[in-house]
């Protein structure tokens, strides 16, 4: 069970529009050492939609849809999945397959958006 | 001579002999047992501790014998470890105000609570708290700018704000700036942390 603080603080976090609010969360949350914070940073990053958040979360290794716990990636990929505009998310997936140098992150993208074709 | 024969005459008696003893047979196995005829005396069956002078002496002593009587009852009462005891307890006081707020009328009343506590929270935060802290900020800075110690000062100052934020319990929200909630962040880290290790 996530720490009800931490978790208050990753919602307003989540609800501010500084742009600084994603650093903090790459920074202190997907870099936590607990899966349920990371957990919880992952689908806060794609509930808020913009590119620098879904960025984190698709590109990174290790972080979001490539965590290494199997919870977070299922997780933050459900999360993407319910995302009502999904312009962005698939803008950074093609991107993603085309250009990144790592081979699992670009599987791992390219299964992302085969499940968005199907949802 | 007459005194020779009474002398003899003496001697001529049987002599009992004082160590010899006689068995008497008997035809009732419990003649020894019964008390008839060998009843004790009265005194004998008088209190026990009629001999002692002071009165509270015997007072005493059965409250002495209540007292360990009792703590023996307890102890054979005892059937299950103590911790077993205080984890049933707790687990009854958690289940019954699980029920209590559970309740669909209570929660409503808790509801409702919450929202005034809120509300109360509010004003205190941002009127009555946020006044104090600044004019104790203030206050502080002016000592510090008098006296001339800057550090003191304003280490006071912080230390109130945040306590008076503590007392509060301002509100984590996102009217709070990124650095803040950061600060907070990891603050709230750092004492997770702690508990972990004090757990261990």
């Amino acid at each position: 069970m996530i720490n009800k603080n931490v978790a208050e603080i990753i919602d307003a976090l989540t609800a501010h529009q500084d742009h600084s609010s994603i650093e903090v969360l790459e920074e202190l949350g997907t870099n936590s050492p607990d899966n349920e914070v990371r957990e919880y940073t992952s689908r806060a990053l794609v509930r808020k939609n913009v590119h620098d958040s879904l960025a984190v979360v698709i590109i990174n290794q290790g972080k979001g849809i490539n965590d290494l716990s199997p919870a977070v990636a299922m997780s933050t990929i459900n999360e993407i999945l319910s995302l009502k505009d999904k312009s962005e998310v698939i803008k950074i997936l093609d991107d993603t397959i085309n250009m990144h140098s790592d081979e699992t992150v670009k599987e791992n993208a390219r299964s992302v958006k085969s499940l968005l074709a199907l949802s | 001579m007459a005194k020779i024969q009474k002398i003899e005459l003496n001697l001529g008696q049987k002599i009992a002999n004082p160590f010899k003893t006689t068995r008497k047979s008997t035809t009732n196995p419990f003649k020894y047992n019964d008390f008839e005829g060998n009843t004790l005396d009265v005194a004998a069956f008088a209190d026990v501790f009629s001999g002692a002078s002071d009165k509270n002496f015997s007072k005493l002593k059965m409250i002495t014998s209540s007292v360990m009587g009792s703590m023996t009852k307890l102890r054979n009462s005892i059937t299950e470890p103590i911790v077993n005891f205080v984890n049933r307890v707790k687990e009854g006081i958690s289940s019954t105000w699980n029920n209590t707020i559970h309740n669909e009328g209570l929660k409503n009343i808790t509801e409702k609570l919450q929202t005034t506590g809120d509300k109360i929270g509010d004003i205190l935060n941002y009127d009555i708290g946020k006044g104090l802290s600044d004019s104790l900020s203030g206050l502080g800075k002016t000592i510090s700018d008098k006296m001339n110690i800057t550090g003191i000062g304003e280490d006071l100052s912080t230390k109130w704000a945040a306590l008076i934020g503590k007392i509060h319990g301002r509100k984590i929200s996102s009217d709070m700036t990124v650095a803040e909630l950061k600060d907070l962040w990891i603050k709230e880290n750092e004492l997770i942390s702690n508990s972990v290790k004090e757990a261990a």
